[in-house]
């Protein structure tokens, strides 16, 4: 399978205002992402994932290395990454409408074919009738569902999601992963997903590969290969998806509890 | 008339009323009759003088006026300079230390200055106007632009905004909260510089309505020495700023509506 998003010694740095010391918080990261695929990135908090996607999203510069899609070395954002964030980024003083619309606005498409594209993308994510809402008026699922729709209505070929349902409710979150699933396409028109979680088993559930990272400094400790059969609604009472679970947990334990001693200091 | 609609008009007027009764209480009971301070009487007869004279309207009809030019003008370059203070670095550091130098200044001290740069009349007068709405309106909307969210920002950027684009669709929206409350002083601060802005105006006018109501609160000041029309002229300007600033918190209400779910 051809190769989508790819970084090659990636690292990030960032120094201490206090007593000038250099911290390596990334990396060094080589990574090579199918064309399709659906990569999860799981790791205790504080083991730079976010920073990771924000790399490829082109928002954070690496000290370091280089990412590239489609061969293209990233230097800033483009259109054909669509980045969904854990807290939404929704525009406030904009309804769900202009919320969608935002991306067709900033390229100048016509008022009529922003109209129809967003009422297509909203309908999409299973939000219609709910268009003249404000973000505020939402609930949790229905703002990710909005912050979703909004990226999907630039058509990207490539989705970074940085936790984005890490502040949902179990019920909600479940919902929204097969529904997420559904958008990521079958066969040929797959898009490439990068979904960044804490959560193992969302990692299990949704993810072809899923790359367990370790903390301080932010490293690829292993990356599993999760071909679980497509569709998956019953997975989750495999037994070998326990196993599975189970598995990568023992690899990011002491990780992750050291990272809670550390917020515990 | 509801009896919710009564209560609330009266809770408005009621201690405005209590004032004006211990005014004229305090005046007529102890104030030697031959002193100047004048009545809330006189003011009203003052008032229905300056009103069917067609003077007062005049009056605050050109300082209006002028108060919207210079009020406008201030607006637009307080808004574009505090946006391009808090997203272009190099140009803080030169633009920024100069304006709050300039800050505290008194717009009154620059009376001299319009007149030698405007001339004296309308021109000057705009002047002022604009220097003293400016400062509250460049602060906030400084303060508002540093505060917006990252994450709305790296939002735009990742759908495809271009820097024009995010400062019109989201730097100026976002921000719109703190440039309403920066509107709102700086409308205050521009009525409170009008009779600074009107000396420029000169006597030309005649000591008439058409200086307008600073001009106006001036002349009767130097020239009459009738209190009872300074009265009516700070009356007048309270009462038309209270009608301004309530506009300015229905558009805030209406822009932002993120921020009043409780009311």
């Amino acid at each position: 399978m051809k190769e989508r998003l790819t970084c090659e010694g990636i690292t990030k740095d960032f120094v201490n205002p206090r007593s000038g010391e250099i911290l390596r918080a990334l990396g060094p990261i080589d990574l090579a992402i199918s064309k399709g695929e659906f990569l999860a990135i799981v790791g205790p908090s504080g083991c730079g994932k976010s920073t990771l996607l924000g790399i490829f999203a082109g928002l954070v510069q690496p000290t370091a290395g280089r990412a590239f899609i489609d061969g293209k070395l990233i230097q800033s954002p483009g259109l054909e990454r669509g980045v969904c964030f854990q807290d939404y980024a929704l525009f406030p003083w904009l309804t769900v409408q202009k919320n969608v619309e935002f991306g067709l606005r900033a390229r100048r498409v016509s008022a009529n074919k922003r109209y129809d594209t967003a009422r297509a993308f909203i309908a999409r994510v299973n939000l219609a009738g709910f268009e003249d809402r404000y973000p505020h008026e939402l609930s949790g699922g229905m703002r990710q569902r909005c912050a979703l729709a909004r990226v999907l209505a630039n058509e990207p070929e490539v989705l970074l999601m940085d936790e984005p349902m890490a502040a949902l409710d179990a019920q909600t979150r479940q919902i929204l992963q097969d529904d997420l699933l559904k958008i990521w396409g079958d066969g040929s028109t797959r898009r490439t997903v990068v979904y960044i979680t804490h959560s193992i088993d969302e990692a299990v559930y949704l993810a072809d590969r899923i790359a367990v990272m370790s903390a301080r400094p932010g490293l690829i400790k292993a990356m599993i290969n999760n071909d679980f059969p497509r569709p998956r609604p019953g997975v989750r009472e495999m037994p070998e998806f326990a196993r599975r679970t189970n598995e990568i947990w023992q690899l990011i334990r002491d990780d992750a509890l050291e990272a809670l001693a550390s917020t515990q200091k | 008339m509801t009896s919710g609609r009564v209560q609330r008009i009266w809770r408005f007027v009621a201690l405005p009323l209590l004032l004006i009764a211990i005014w004229q209480i305090a005046v007529s009971h102890y104030v030697p009759a031959s002193s100047l301070a004048p009545t809330p009487t006189g003011v009203i007869r003052g008032f229905v003088e300056l009103l069917t004279s067609g003077e007062l309207l005049a009056a605050l009809e050109q300082s209006l006026l002028r108060i919207a030019f210079g009020f406008t003008f201030a607006l637009a370059l307080a808004i574009v300079i505090a946006v391009l203070v808090a997203t272009w670095k190099p140009f803080a550091y030169m633009v920024d230390p100069i304006l709050e130098t300039f800050r505290p200044i008194a717009p009154i001290a620059w009376v001299p200055m319009a007149i030698l740069w405007f001339g004296t009349g309308t021109y000057a007068a705009i002047f002022i106007v604009a220097y003293a709405a400016f400062f509250p309106i460049y602060v906030n909307t400084l303060a508002g632009v540093r505060n917006i969210d990252r994450g709305l920002l790296n939002a735009a950027k990742t759908l495809g905004a271009r820097p024009t684009f995010i400062a019109r669709a989201v730097i100026i929206p976002a921000a719109l909260p703190s440039i309403i409350l920066g509107a709102r002083l700086g409308m205050g601060l521009a009525w409170a510089a009008i009779i600074a802005a009107e000396m420029t105006v000169g006597s030309k006018a005649g000591g008439g309505g058409s200086g307008g109501i600073g001009q106006m609160m001036f002349v009767f000041l130097l020239y009459r020495l009738d209190l009872r029309y300074i009265v009516v002229g700070m009356i007048s300007i309270g009462l038309v700023a209270l009608l301004i600033d309530a506009i300015f918190q229905l558009i805030g209400r209406r822009v932002s509506p993120w921020l009043n779910r409780g009311n």
